[in-house]
C-alpha cells in the first residue's frame, strides 16, 4: 500500500513537486541502507534495522523539519517562477501595445475619465456617508434626533430633554449636547466671525479624541453661567487665526468682547462633528456669552444637536425601544411642552450633514453611486468593445502562436495582461483627472459667510477606491477579449470573420449599447445646454429689483456694546459715511436681501379687510430696511410714500406693503392708510403709507409674495446689509463700503462683501442652475467622450470582420466612396437611430427642467440643432478612422488571408 | 572525548565543508555521503546521522549542491546530491580558511611563550 502510494506520488511531481514523499523517501533510504550494511556484517535484521534508527537520531522530528524547509522553499521557488512569467508577458504586451498608440491612447483615456469620475463622485459620498469621524469612537457614534408627532422631520433636542435622557437612560455610555453659531473674535483689526459649537464638556471624551496641545474640557467646565469661560481651538482655526503659534494656550482672547481662554488646539483630523462646515472651536455651553440660562431650561426651545455612543452591546433597537419609553415618561411629566414629542436615534453617518435628513441620504447616496458604476460601467463595455476589435484583427497572430504550441492559457493570459497594463496606465491616468475632479468640486461657493466645507477630500479611502474601481475595470472590460482569445477552435473565429453566424449576436449587443450611448448622451447634452442658456438669462432677467452696480457689505451689533437706540445711531452713522463713497448714487440698508440665506415672517391681522383672516392670522415676510431702500434697489413705489426720517422710533408705527399683499387684503381699494395688527390679533397696530412693486425673493421667475417693509428705528435688526447703488464698478466700491463701517466702530464686524451680481449668482438665487449647468456640461461631455469610444469600438470591430467582404467589393470595382459610406454609413445609422431615441427623451426632461428653465423653452431649437450637429460630427469621426483603414484593405491579401 | 553542546556551533560549519569536500568526488546520496565521514573521521565525531540531512537540504536551498533522484547499484532510488560550482568555490574558500583557522588555534594550543 505504502508503496503504491509512493509510487502515485512519483507521477504528481510532474505536476509540482511532492515534498512530504520526497523526504519521507529519502530518509527511509538512509536507513534501510544503513540496516542493510549492519546485517552483512552480521547483525540479524531486527537489531541492525533498530540500530539503524539509533543512529539516525529522531527519525520522526528530521522528517518534520526537512518537510518544513523544503516547503518553505518550494513556495519561494514558485513565486519566483511566477513572477518570471508575469515580466515576460508584461514585456510582450508592451511591444505589442507599442505598435497601436491609438488605441493605448483611446482606451487609457476611456479609463481615464471613467474611473476618475467616479472616485471623485466617490469622495464626495465618502464624505457624507462613509468616512467616520476622527476619534477612537468616530465609528461608533449614534445621533439623536426629537420628532413631533405633527411634523415628521427628526430637528433638535431641547436642552432639559437631553439632560433628562443623559442622567436616566442606561443604555448611553456616553451623551453630548452643542449648538454651532457664528461669533467674533475680536482682535486688534475688528472682528472675525468665527464659527462655534457650545458644547458639553464631554464632547472631546465622547468622540474619544485627544487633543494636539493643551487639554481639552474637564467634567464640570460646562457647569453655571460664564464660569468657564474656555476655548479648544480646531487646527484649522489655530493655523488660520494664529498663525500655528504654539503659544496660544494660556492666552486670553475675546469673543463677542468677553474674555476666553484657549486651553487647547486638535488635531488637524477634526473639523467638527458636522459635515459640511469648517469648525473654528469649541467652547463649553453657556460658558461664552451671551448667556443662555433660560434657553437650557426650557423644553420648548429645540436648541441642541445631541451624538453619543451606546453602551457596549446594547443595540440600536434596544437604545431606540429605552429612547421612546423615555419620551413617554417626558410627555407624561410635562405634557405642556411635551405631550406630542418623540427621541428617535441614527447612526451618526445616516445623519450627515443634518439628524433632519437621516432618512433620504443613503438613498440619494445609492443613486449617486449607481449613476457612477453605471458611468464606470459603459467605460468598461467601450474598452471590452475596442479591445475585442483587437483580437479579431489579430487572430492571425493568435492562430500562429498556437499553431506553434503556445497554450491556450497563455493567449488569455497574454490578453488578460495587455488589458490589466491598459486599465494601470488608465488609473494612474485617472488621478490627475480625480484631483481635478475633486478640486473643482471642492472649489464651488455658495455666498454665505457659514465656512463651508466640503467635505471631499484625495485621501487615502479615495485612493483605495480608484485603485478598486481600476481593478474591477481591468477585471470587467478583459472578460470579452480573453474569451474570444481562448476561441478553442480559431479557424471557426476564421471562418466566422465573414460576419454572420455566432458572431451576430455580438455586434446586435454592442449595437443597441452604443444607440443607449448616444441617446444617454443626447439627453445630458440637451439638459446641460438647456441649463447653461437658462443659467445665462437668469443673469440678465427682471428679479423686479437692479441687478448690477449696488455693492454690499453687512454688518452686525450686540449687547451690551449696543442697544436699540445706540444701535440706530450707529446704523445712521454708516450710511452718512457711506453717502460720501465716491461713485455713490444712493445708500440703503436692509435685514433681509432678496434671495438671501434667511428671512423672517411675522403673524398679520388686517382691520377693515375683505379678505378671510386664518386664527393664526396671514404669516407674511417682513423686512427693515433704512436709508433710500427703494430708489437703490430701484423698487418703484405704486402709491404713497416712501420712509422719512420722521418715521422713528417714537412716532407711529408705519409699513410700506408691496402690491401683492395689498392685493391680498385689500382687493379693489387703495392700502394706504389701512391698518393692521402683528403678532397677535391684539398685538400692536401699524399703519400702511405706501405701496411698492414686489420683488422675486425666493425663486427665479416666481409671482412676488406679500411683503412687509419697516423702517429703521421702529425694528433695529442685530444684523444689516448695507448697499451703495454706484455709477461706477460695485467691485471697487466695497472697500468703501468697509471702511464706512469700520470708521463708525472699529469692533464692528464685517462680513459678506459682495457685489449684488455675485450675490445672485453664487445666491440662493441662481446657484442651483448655475450648479446643475455646470455639473450637466461636465457629464455630457463625458457622455459623449464615451459614446464615441463606443462607437469608434463597434465600427472598428465591424471592419475588422468585414475585411473580405470589403476585399470582394474592392475587387469587384468598389470606389472609395462607396466603400466610405459603407463604414461611415454604418456609424451614422447607429447615431441617428441614438440621436432619434435620445430626442424624444430630451423633450420628456426637460418638460420636468421647466421650473428652473428661464427664458429658454424645453425644445429651444438651438440647443436641439446644436446638439444634433455635435452628436453627427463626433459620429464621422468616431468612424473616420476605422473607414481609413478599410480604405487602405489591399483586396489580394485580403481575399488569400482568408 | 565525544563533543559537547557547546562544540554545536563549531561543528555546524564543519559540517558543511565536510559534506561540500565528500561530493568533490562526484555525486553520492545522504548515506553515502554519512558514510564517508564516519570512516574518513575513524568515527570521533559521533554526530547522528539524522543531523546531516537538515545541512544537506539547506545547502541544496542555497545551491552549493544540486539534488537528483537516480538509481544505486542495487536499484534503488535514492537521492544523490552533486557539487555545484558555487559549491565548489565555496569548498576551496572554506578549506583556506579553515587551513588557517586551525593552524592559529593550534599555535596557540601547543605555545611555549608565557604571556608578557
Amino acid at each position: 500500500m505504502a508503496n503504491q502510494s509512493a509510487k502515485w506520488h512519483r507521477y504528481l511531481r510532474f505536476w509540482r513537486p511532492n515534498v512530504a514523499a520526497d523526504v519521507d523517501a529519502e530518509v527511509a533510504f538512509h536507513i534501510d541502507a544503513r540496516a542493510d550494511e549492519l546485517c552483512a556484517a552480521g547483525l540479524d535484521r531486527g537489531a541492525a534495522r533498530a540500530r539503524a534508527e539509533r543512529e539516525f537520531g529522531d527519525v520522526d522530528r528530521t522528517r518534520a523539519t526537512l518537510r518544513d524547509m523544503d516547503e518553505r522553499h518550494a513556495a519561494l521557488d514558485r513565486r519566483a517562477n511566477a513572477l518570471g512569467d508575469l515580466g515576460r508577458d508584461v514585456k510582450v504586451a508592451v511591444r505589442a501595445l507599442r505598435r497601436s498608440p491609438g488605441l493605448v491612447a483611446v482606451v487609457v483615456l476611456t479609463f481615464a475619465l471613467g474611473i476618475g469620475i467616479t472616485s471623485a463622485i466617490y469622495s464626495v459620498v465618502d464624505a457624507f456617508m462613509f468616512r467616520p469621524l476622527p476619534g477612537a469612537y468616530g465609528r461608533e457614534l449614534v445621533v439623536l434626533g426629537r420628532t413631533d408627532r405633527e411634523l415628521a422631520i427628526p430637528h433638535p433636542l431641547s436642552y432639559p430633554d437631553y439632560a433628562d435622557i443623559r442622567a436616566d437612560t442606561a443604555v448611553f455610555a456616553s451623551l453630548t449636547a452643542y449648538t454651532s453659531r457664528l461669533v467674533d473674535l475680536n482682535t486688534d483689526r475688528g472682528a472675525d466671525r468665527i464659527w462655534i459649537d457650545d458644547a458639553t464638556a464631554n464632547y472631546f471624551s465622547t468622540l474619544g479624541l485627544a487633543p494636539m496641545l493643551g487639554r481639552t474640557f474637564s467634567p464640570g467646565d460646562d457647569d453655571g453661567e460664564l464660569a468657564h469661560p474656555e476655548m479648544v481651538l480646531t487646527y484649522v482655526a489655530w493655523q488660520r487665526r494664529f498663525a500655528g503659534d504654539s503659544g496660544v494656550i494660556g492666552r486670553v482672547i475675546r469673543i463677542n468682547d468677553h474674555p476666553v481662554t484657549v486651553i487647547g488646539v486638535m488635531p488637524p483630523s477634526f473639523h467638527g462633528v458636522r459635515a459640511v462646515t469648517e469648525l473654528d472651536g469649541v467652547v463649553p455651553i453657556n460658558q461664552v456669552g451671551p448667556v443662555v440660562t433660560a434657553a437650557l431650561s426650557n423644553r420648548r426651545n429645540i436648541l441642541v444637536n445631541v451624538f453619543g455612543r451606546l453602551r457596549d452591546g446594547v443595540s440600536m433597537s434596544a437604545a431606540a425601544r429605552a429612547l421612546h419609553l423615555k419620551a413617554a415618561q417626558l410627555a407624561r411629566a410635562y405634557p405642556l411642552t411635551n405631550a406630542n414629542v418623540d427621541e428617535m436615534v441614527v447612526r451618526e453617518h445616516f445623519a450627515r450633514p443634518d439628524v433632519s435628513i437621516s432618512g433620504s441620504t443613503p438613498v440619494v447616496a445609492a443613486i449617486f453611486m449607481s449613476l457612477v458604476l453605471l458611468v464606470l460601467l459603459v467605460a468598461c463595455a467601450n474598452v471590452a468593445s475596442v479591445l475585442l476589435a483587437r483580437v479579431v484583427v489579430r487572430r492571425r497572430e493568435l492562430a500562429i502562436r498556437t499553431a506553434l504550441g503556445a497554450s491556450q492559457w497563455r493567449i488569455v493570459r497574454q490578453a488578460l495582461v495587455e488589458c490589466s497594463l491598459l486599465s494601470l496606465g488608465g488609473g494612474l491616468a485617472a488621478l490627475p483627472v480625480t484631483f481635478a475632479a475633486v478640486r473643482a468640486m471642492q472649489s464651488i461657493r455658495i455666498a454665505t459667510d457659514l465656512p463651508i466645507r466640503w467635505g471631499m477630500e484625495l485621501d487615502g479611502r479615495v485612493l483605495a477606491f480608484l485603485a478598486l474601481a481600476t481593478l474591477v475595470a481591468a477585471v470587467v472590460a478583459s472578460i470579452a477579449p480573453a474569451a474570444a482569445a481562448r476561441h478553442r477552435d480559431l479557424n471557426s473565429l476564421l471562418k466566422a470573420s465573414a460576419g454572420n453566424s455566432a458572431s451576430g449576436g455580438h455586434t446586435r449587443l454592442r449595437s443597441t449599447l452604443v444607440i443607449a450611448q448616444v441617446a444617454v448622451s443626447v439627453v445630458v447634452l440637451v439638459c446641460a445646454g438647456l441649463l447653461v442658456r437658462s443659467a445665462r438669462n437668469a443673469l440678465h432677467m427682471d428679479f423686479g429689483f437692479r441687478p448690477d452696480h449696488v455693492a454690499m457689505a453687512a454688518t452686525e451689533w450686540r449687547a451690551p456694546a449696543y442697544d436699540s437706540v445706540r444701535a440706530t445711531r450707529m446704523y445712521h452713522d454708516i450710511l452718512a459715511k457711506a453717502a460720501s463713497i465716491p461713485g455713490a448714487r444712493s445708500v440703503a440698508l436692509t435685514g433681509f436681501l432678496p434671495f438671501g440665506f434667511s428671512r423672517d415672517n411675522v403673524p398679520v391681522f388686517p382691520i377693515a379687510s375683505s379678505a378671510h383672516v386664518p386664527v393664526n392670522g396671514f404669516n407674511y415676510f417682513y423686512d427693515a430696511v433704512g436709508g433710500d431702500y427703494f430708489a437703490t434697489m430701484d423698487v418703484p413705489l405704486l402709491a404713497g410714500r416712501t420712509f422719512v426720517p420722521g418715521d422713528s422710533a417714537g412716532a407711529t408705527q408705519v409699513a410700506i406693503v408691496n402690491d401683492a399683499l395689498a392685493k391680498a387684503l385689500w382687493p379693489g381699494e387703495s392700502a394706504v392708510g389701512k391698518q393692521f395688527h402683528t403678532r397677535s390679533a391684539g398685538g400692536p397696530v401699524l399703519e400702511v403709507v405706501g405701496v411698492v412693486r414686489g420683488m422675486q425673493d425666493l425663486v427665479p421667475g416666481e409671482t412676488p409674495h406679500p411683503y412687509i417693509f419697516r423702517p429703521l428705528g421702529q425694528l433695529v435688526p442685530e444684523e444689516m446689509t448695507l448697499l451703495v447703488y454706484t455709477n461706477t464698478d460695485a467691485a471697487a466700491a466695497l472697500p468703501g463700503l468697509r471702511r464706512a463701517i469700520t470708521s463708525v466702530d472699529a469692533q464692528l464686524p464685517v462680513f459678506d462683501t459682495r457685489t449684488i451680481e455675485q450675490h445672485l449668482r453664487d445666491g440662493q438665487a441662481l446657484i442651483f442652475p448655475r450648479l446643475g449647468s455646470e455639473f450637466a456640461s461636465i457629464f455630457g461631455v463625458l457622455a459623449l467622450l464615451l459614446a464615441t469610444v463606443g462607437m469608434y469600438g463597434v465600427i472598428a470591430y465591424s471592419v475588422a470582420q468585414r475585411t473580405r467582404e470589403i476585399g470582394v467589393r474592392v475587387a469587384l470595382g468598389a470606389r472609395m466612396p462607396v466603400i466610405l459610406r459603407l463604414v461611415v454609413g454604418q456609424g451614422m445609422r447607429l447615431a441617428w437611430i441614438g440621436v432619434a431615441i435620445g430626442l424624444a427623451l430630451a423633450v420628456l426632461v426637460a418638460g420636468a427642467l421647466r421650473a428652473i428653465l428661464f427664458g429658454v423653452p424645453p425644445r429651444d431649437p438651438l440647443v436641439l440643432t446644436t446638439v444634433v450637429v455635435l452628436v453627427t460630427i463626433v459620429a464621422i469621426v468616431a468612424s473616420a478612422v476605422p473607414a481609413r483603414r478599410a480604405l487602405r484593405i489591399d483586396p489580394i491579401r485580403a481575399l488569400r488571408d482568408e | 572525548m565525544p563533543p559537547t553542546a557547546a562544540d554545536l556551533d563549531l561543528l555546524q560549519g564543519t559540517l558543511d565543508v565536510m559534506v561540500l569536500k565528500s561530493l568533490s568526488w562526484g555525486p553520492m546520496h545522504g548515506f553515502g555521503i554519512a558514510k564517508w565521514i564516519r570512516q574518513t573521521t575513524d568515527e570521533i565525531l559521533q554526530i547522528d546521522d539524522g543531523a546531516l540531512y537538515p545541512a544537506l537540504h539547506r545547502m541544496e536551498h542555497r545551491g552549493l549542491i544540486g539534488a537528483d533522484w537516480g538509481l544505486t547499484e542495487n536499484n534503488r532510488r535514492a537521492k544523490y546530491y552533486t557539487l555545484t560550482p558555487k559549491g565548489r568555490q565555496q569548498l576551496r574558500a572554506r578549506a583556506a580558511s579553515w587551513d588557517l583557522y586551525s593552524r592559529a588555534v593550534s599555535k596557540v594550543i601547543h605555545a611555549t611563550a608565557q604571556p608578557a
